[in-house]
């Protein structure tokens, strides 16, 4: 697929970045900067200097033969514009970044209007990425897939888990609840798990099945699975906005901003939040609004130093769940730190792209690709959870799962049939319009053909 | 730096050479020569011996290749070439002692066409065909060979920077390896063509392909000891000439011209102004060589069109000795040999775009006098050329001058004149071939002394790859794990 994506601040470098690794995709990037050192040496993609918006600079990307547009600068107008350009010009699908929380509602309609394929919006995903956390703070991440029928949540083993020291198999038939241990990751390498697997102290454990099966899940290794009731959000910036307005009632949000015209706007916008003028990274202001005591403590200055520092401070004190957002900083540092759950905008919109991207590729041949998650990634390694619905013309259709010779690299993590969930075996055959989901390791997948192929079994 | 990624990448290039070799053997096979045929043998037997561990054994910690792995790599690279690509030259007896062996090596692969040789018809046409076949393999360069085939690394994109000549070099459809075909398409594509002609002009099959290896590669090496001029072709003449030109014309034109840019390519500014550069060239030499000498001011006009195409495009063919010139027309020709070609093409020399834009800076300097609030930004087809390329191209002037200095230097040991001296150097650091006086078209540099022709191999790599990589080498802080600067 030929993608272009003009803007290469740090979303667009990231969507460049993942895009590129696909061998099929050819991307060129348009910025006016010339960041051409920075971005070509790191991806295979070609630089084209010039503005995004221009008719000189887009046809040089070839624009005509462009399937996939990205506007990523940091200009909301110039994101759309430059996508109604570039569909004149012969793109065929566009995608805008807008971010302003005064209108992106409106310029939503608008965009769609104008044909705009997709708008979107960093800070809102990840507010609303937030929002779930909220509702399960055991958990460390979330994803959902099949409208939220089946979930994938994952959590840090604590030494006095459970399940620490017994094997994958010998757990699951203590445990008696049919949830699927998808993926170990383990000081930053990711462990596909088998029945043999042991799981260690500190190990990041990845389990997905029916939403109720895993809250039941979570009570039975000892961690509360019961909604956050009261947050303190430090930093009020545009998340902030959005989250206010996600967050369900019940759930009493203080706010604490440290540029006092800000905390008044926003003590306007969010009528129902306490806004408190301060320093979040002030540890006596925290105390004295207990942090300690709080059920979660959310971190989302502009500054990610500031995130980490406060969102350590809170983690010490006995904040019950941490959560900060992070934008410089690599993810897997972050994560290692063990302060709490990590949310990183723009490799959130990155990924919704992406997987906007593999699904236009993959709609050509039949079973169309419905959510997309990078669970884990390390270097040039990495792992995707990607639901697929199947088609008449999937070419497994009617095998047992053991016969399908799905490639090595490929677990198959759930099915889902008229609304019930299947933890898949051996002998599991799969059929028209269930919903797949599979992890794939090191592999693009872009249509559900594509697990097929290999000798290996994917199933347990 | 991470120096096993580096062994490596020098063990697949050492696999790739033996690859190479095959097709020389495969020459001599077909003419019988069973001499040349065993020293291709010995030498392939030799390269692979010293690939294969390197391949193998090289276990890389991370894969990733930054700017400094492709700097070292692709100047130890060259090196390599040039060393084991010596070997059947070595291996034949034809050459006294290896030195010469590695000078005519690497004055094949980096397109510089100045042989040690005094009778090159005495060789075995499986070693002729290997000295011509290095010109055509190092016209468009070895690791952009390689970027086609190897799986892709985005990271490699170093190693085509650190190859291409040019201050600027620039994918042509997104991928890498995508560009690494193309660009060797559209050199295969341009060598099949130039063959076809030579053969239509009536020269023969085996003398044609090395004609066409020296007009592709621009590198100047011939299969007679005559020179073209001794096919008595004026056809013949004429295709090396215009093909001359097309080789050493920036491969970007091509592109336009194939995406239906026609007009972006015909308003190129450097290869205007090489075109340009080239034709006021040879208009002065034909005005100067038709009142010093007798003959028709067409045979005038006719040798100084090849004479400065033939230099600029640094090919160095000659259908006429120039050094019965007068001064003015060799100080053209001189002029011509720093210049040397086009960026992004076979060409060497300092490049048409490098000397375009320190025009372009002197310009602005004066006018900065003048006007001192100037504003003023050096533009190439219609864009700001960044900071960072402008303090390139002053670097390249620099370290051209110092190291042609300083190869005269050394050079002059040998006790020659120094004009010869010094076009030998200019004429190695601009891959040219001949110089003038003792190295002009009618010479050769077999008189030169063991360590000049050491000097001058290494000035011909160096200057192939612009400096910068091969000067890495010499950094300490690059050799260095940790390595601050």
């Amino acid at each position: 697929m030929n993608a272009v994506v003009v803007g290469c601040g740090k979303v667009g470098y990231a969507i460049a970045k993942y895009l590129s690794q696909d061998r099929a995709n050819n991307v060129v990037v348009v910025d006016r900067k010339d960041v051409q050192p920075r971005i070509e040496e790191s991806a295979d993609v070609m630089f084209v200097r010039g503005n995004g918006l221009t008719r000189s600079a887009l046809s040089e990307a070839n624009i005509k033969s462009c399937d996939l547009f990205i506007a990523a600068t940091n200009i909301d107008e110039t994101n759309v514009l430059s996508c109604i350009t570039a569909e004149r010009l012969g793109a065929k699908h566009s995608v805008a970044r807008v971010r302003d929380p005064e209108f992106s509602k409106e310029l939503e309609e608008v965009g769609k209007a104008l044909g705009v394929d997709m708008i979107i919006n960093p800070d809102l995903q990840a507010a609303l990425e937030i929002s779930r956390l909220l509702r399960f703070p055991s958990a460390t991440d979330i994803e959902t897939f099949v409208s939220g029928r089946v979930e994938m949540v994952s959590f840090r083993a604590a030494p006095n888990n459970p399940l620490v020291g017994m094997s994958l198999g010998e757990s699951f038939r203590s445990v008696r609840i049919p949830v699927l241990m998808a993926l170990v990751e383990r000081n930053g390498s990711v462990i596909v798990p088998n029945g043999q697997t042991v799981v260690e102290p500190g190990d990041m454990v990845r389990v997905m099945g029916k939403p109720s099966n895993i809250s039941d899940f979570f009570r039975y290794i000892g961690m509360p699975a019961t909604r956050a009731k009261d947050a303190i959000i430090i930093g009020g910036g545009r998340i902030t906005r959005y989250l206010a307005a996600a967050l369900p009632g019940g759930v009493s949000v203080k706010i604490i901003e440290k540029d006092i015209d800000r905390a008044e706007r926003l003590s306007e916008a969010v009528p129902e939040a306490l806004v408190i003028h301060g320093d979040g990274a002030d540890d006596e202001l925290l105390d004295s609004e207990g942090a300690g005591s709080a059920d979660a403590v959310i971190c989302l200055t502009d500054r990610d130093e500031e995130n980490i520092v406060a969102g350590l401070y809170a983690k010490r004190s006995g904040a019950k769940k941490v959560i900060l957002k992070i934008n410089h900083v690599s993810q897997t540092l972050a994560n290692g730190l063990d302060i709490g759950s990590v949310i990183c905008p723009k490799t959130l919109t990155a990924f919704m792209i992406l997987r906007y991207a593999r699904g236009l590729m993959g709609s050509a041949s039949g079973s169309s690709m419905k959510t997309l998650y990078r669970v884990a990634e390390n270097g040039d390694e990495f792992v995707e959870a990607i639901e697929f619905e199947v088609s008449s013309d999937f070419p497994g259709l009617g095998r047992e799962v053991r016969d399908m010779g799905i490639k090595p690299g490929v677990l198959l993590g759930c099915v889902v049939r008229h609304g019930s969930i299947i933890i898949p075996t051996g002998n599991t055959v799969i059929k028209k319009n269930d919903s797949v989901i599979v992890l794939a390791n090191n592999i693009h997948l872009t249509a559900l053909a594509d697990i097929l192929g290999g000798e290996g079994a994917g199933a347990r | 730096m991470n120096l096993r990624v580096v062994l490596k990448m020098l063990g697949n290039v050492l696999l790739c050479l033996s690859a190479l070799m095959a097709v020389p053997l495969a020459v001599s096979a077909a003419y019988l020569e069973t001499g040349a045929a065993v020293s291709f043998l010995a030498a392939i037997g030799v390269t692979l011996a010293a690939g294969i561990p390197l391949r193998l054994l090289s276990k890389p910690k991370g894969r990733r290749f930054y700017m400094k792995e492709g700097l070292v790599a692709v100047a130890a690279s060259w090196f390599a070439l040039s060393a084991f690509g010596a070997l059947p030259f070595l291996f034949s007896g034809q050459f006294s002692g290896y030195m010469d062996c590695f000078f005519e090596a690497a004055s094949g692969f980096t397109t510089t066409g100045a042989s040690v040789l005094t009778d090159v018809e005495r060789l075995p046409r499986g070693i002729l065909f290997w000295r011509g076949f290095t010109q055509w393999i190092g016209g468009m360069g070895v690791l952009v060979f390689m970027l086609s085939v190897l799986p892709r690394s985005a990271s490699l994109v170093t190693l085509m920077k650190a190859e291409s000549p040019g201050p600027l070099t620039n994918k042509v459809v997104p991928k890498l390896r995508d560009t690494a075909k193309r660009l060797y398409a559209v050199y295969i594509a341009m060598s099949v063509m130039c063959l076809a002609g030579l053969l239509l002009s009536g020269l023969p099959p085996y003398d044609a392909v090395l004609c066409m290896f020296g007009t592709a590669g621009t590198g100047g090496f011939s299969a007679v000891n005559a020179g073209i001029g001794s096919y008595g072709s004026f056809a013949a003449e004429m295709v090396v000439l215009v093909f001359m030109m097309l080789f050493a014309t920036n491969f970007g034109v091509y592109f336009l011209i194939l995406r239906g840019d026609i007009v972006s390519a015909l308003k190129d500014e450097e290869t205007r102004f090489f075109y340009g550069a080239v034709l006021l060239a040879a208009a002065l030499i034909a005005a100067n060589t038709l009142g010093a000498r007798g003959g028709s001011a067409l045979e005038a006009l006719r040798c100084a069109v090849f004479q400065a195409v033939s230099i600029s495009s640094s090919a160095g063919y000659a259908t006429t000795d120039y050094n019965l010139w007068p001064s003015f027309s060799k100080c053209v020709l001189v002029l011509l040999m720093i210049m040397g070609a086009s960026a992004g093409s076979t060409g060497g020399g300092a490049k048409a775009v490098r000397v375009l834009t320190t025009l372009k800076m002197a310009r602005a300097g004066i006018s900065k006098l003048v006007h001192p609030g100037a504003v003023r930004t050096i533009k190439l087809n219609g864009r700001n050329v960044d900071n960072a390329v402008l303090t390139g191209i002053a670097a390249y002037t620099g370290i051209y001058a110092i190291l042609a200095l300083a190869g005269t230097l050394l050079v002059s040991l040998d006790g020659m004149d120094l004009v010869s001296c010094a076009t030998a150097v200019i004429s190695c650091v601009s891959n040219i071939g001949p110089g003038l006086e003792a190295v002009g078209p009618t010479g050769n540099f077999a008189a030169f002394g063991a360590l000049s022709k050491a000097a001058l191999s290494f000035l011909m790599i160096a200057g192939r790859l612009e400096f910068l990589p091969v000067l890495a080498l010499f950094v300490p802080s690059i050799w260095r794990r940790n390595a601050v600067a």
